[in-house]
């Protein structure tokens, strides 16, 4: 979903830069609060962090015959929310793009918004939206997850679409733009829920105390779970 | 301190190949294929106005590999933590 370097046009590159560093800002003050307030809960963001380090990081062949990354933000969505997500995404694009080539500089901030910002604020909505249906608290990460991914790279074939209009218009631009990257990504999406849920699983094992004072989950979500364990 | 050092290395280890070995893989990234999309809609019109200052090429691969590595480091030496610390409040 990594937007290359110089490949988002006058005004569009600085147009995601000005949505995107005010979220920024906003998750460093949050984290910021987390180190000072929260100590205990800073193992749980490593965890989170390194989870995105290592899924974006992955290049994986898909049915399509193309390959594509996870994005890892939805475990950082759930446990922290989009803001102090978009902060880590931010080092992980930086990282990538200053040493790998990928993505690029006068693209972060687009790239910013889809994998930091977009995806995570749905998928963070997804999880809450499933907890408060009380559906099965492990559906519920696996939707976040799948969601959180899938949307990054839906916003980025909007990106590109606004930037690059067809002749017959945004639409058809969106269209052929989300054709290279959903088809691709939903079976990807799908597999990086299976992988969170997994991760969230250990983790409420671990340390359901903490995810509770977190008001990640609430007495009634974790009382049933007792009966399956 | 021993087993953290164990989960550590075996995480790291485990992510670096899987990148490595994903990286290595012939097929083409979305990435490039989302390039091909905006030169047909553009009809080849549009150009970088900027480009990477270096290309890794072959390295790339390892580059992954070492982003992998490090994030499976740090994931598999705090799960090793939260394995032997759990206060969790469920039974198990």
């Amino acid at each position: 979903m990594h937007i290359m370097e110089g490949f988002l046009p006058h005004p569009w590159w600085e147009i995601w830069f000005v949505l995107s560093l005010p979220v920024v800002a906003y998750g460093i003050k949050i984290a910021e609060n987390l180190a000072k307030d929260r100590r205990d809960a800073l193992p749980l963001l490593a965890v989170a962090g390194a989870f995105i380090f290592v899924l974006s990081s992955l290049k994986l062949p898909s049915m399509t015959g193309s390959s594509s990354h996870p994005t890892g933000t939805g475990l950082g969505a759930i446990f922290f929310g989009p803001a102090v997500t978009a902060v880590v995404s931010t080092v992980v694009l930086i990282y990538q793009a200053l040493f790998l080539a990928h993505g690029g500089i006068t693209t972060l901030g687009a790239n910013i918004f889809s994998m930091g910002i977009a995806g995570p604020a749905l998928g963070y909505v997804a999880y809450k939206g499933a907890t408060k249906l009380r559906l099965n608290l492990y559906a519920a990460v696996f939707l976040s997850a799948f969601t959180s991914d899938l949307t990054t790279y839906l916003t980025t074939a909007l990106q590109l679409a606004m930037a690059f209009p067809a002749a017959t218009g945004v639409w058809t631009s969106f269209q052929a733009f989300a054709t290279v990257f959903a088809i691709t990504q939903i079976p990807l999406a799908a597999m990086e829920g299976v992988v969170t849920t997994f991760i969230f699983r250990y983790l409420l094992r671990a340390r359901s105390d903490l995810l509770a004072r977190l008001k990640v989950i609430s007495e009634s979500s974790v009382k049933p779970m007792e009966v399956w364990n | 301190m021993k087993d953290e050092s164990v989960y550590a290395a075996t995480l790291g280890l485990f992510f670096a190949l899987l990148a490595l070995a994903g990286s290595n893989h012939a097929s083409t990234g979305t990435d490039d294929l989302a390039k091909d999309a905006i030169m047909d809609i553009t009809r080849g019109s549009y150009h970088p106005w900027l480009s990477t200052p270096w290309q890794p090429g072959e390295d790339q691969g390892l580059l992954f590999g070492v982003q992998a590595g490090l994030g499976g480091s740090v994931l598999g030496y705090f799960l090793c933590r939260y394995r032997k610390g759990g206060q969790s409040h469920l039974k198990r």
